[in-house]
């Protein structure tokens, strides 16, 4: 299922409320932050086109640039996820 | 006879006012085996009524009193069910271990390029510093 912008818009709104207190900064870099979505996924039993739709949603909604998203995909490679919307 | 020493003993045991005392000697207790006995009876017989007429009974309550049969069915389902499956997720722990795995790939994330540096050698057109 395509990732919708109301969808975007609804994760956008949901990160604007959040205090900054509450901001995890554990996970730095993008690869590590998609990493650990996909972990999240599969931990709540998600199938691969689930996956590959949330980490569209984070990766819309974060407003990602191309070229960290370019470097989370190699560091993700490497690291034998199969991510194939992850083609910028 | 038997009954003078147990209330001989009993009231060894207590105080005046019925209570037990500090270092007093203990009762006999229940024999071994007495109460699970009685159970394990009761169950039986339970068992035996309700392959007698279980069904009939469930039938019965189904037809004459359908509310109470629901009544039984619900109390039968589970009434929690809990569904929180993310708590066992550690982000401190997971962060640990993947970068552990990227330094163990070598696969470092690729450092931003150094600017360049032009080397150059002193001609003898160099303007010389006044």
């Amino acid at each position: 299922m395509p990732v919708s912008q109301r969808e975007v818009d609804e994760l956008k709104a949901a990160g604007e409320r959040m205090s900054l207190d509450d901001a995890d900064t554990t996970l730095q870099s993008v690869a590590e932050i998609i990493a650990f979505q996909v972990y999240q996924c599969r931990h709540l039993g998600a199938d691969q086109a689930e996956v590959l739709h949330d980490i569209e949603l984070l990766a819309r909604a974060a407003e990602f640039n191309k070229s960290e998203l370019r470097a989370a995909r190699d560091v993700l490679r490497a690291l034998n996820y199969r991510l194939p919307s992850l083609s910028c | 006879m038997s009954d003078i020493a147990e209330t001989a003993t009993t009231d060894e045991r207590r105080d005046r006012g019925g209570r037990f005392v500090i270092g007093g000697k203990p009762g006999p207790g229940r024999p071994l085996g007495a109460r699970s006995k009685l159970g394990e009876a009761f169950l039986e017989d339970l068992r035996d009524a309700w392959n007698e007429h279980g069904i009939e009974a469930l039938r019965r309550c189904a037809t004459e009193d359908p509310s109470q049969f629901c009544r039984i069915i619900a109390n039968l389902l589970p009434r929690d069910i809990d569904i929180n499956l993310t708590g066992s997720i550690d982000v401190a722990d997971f962060a640990t271990r993947f970068r552990t795995a990227v330094e163990l790939l070598g696969n470092q994330p690729p450092q931003q390029p150094k600017m360049k540096t032009i080397e150059h050698k002193a001609t003898t057109n160099a303007r010389k510093p006044a």
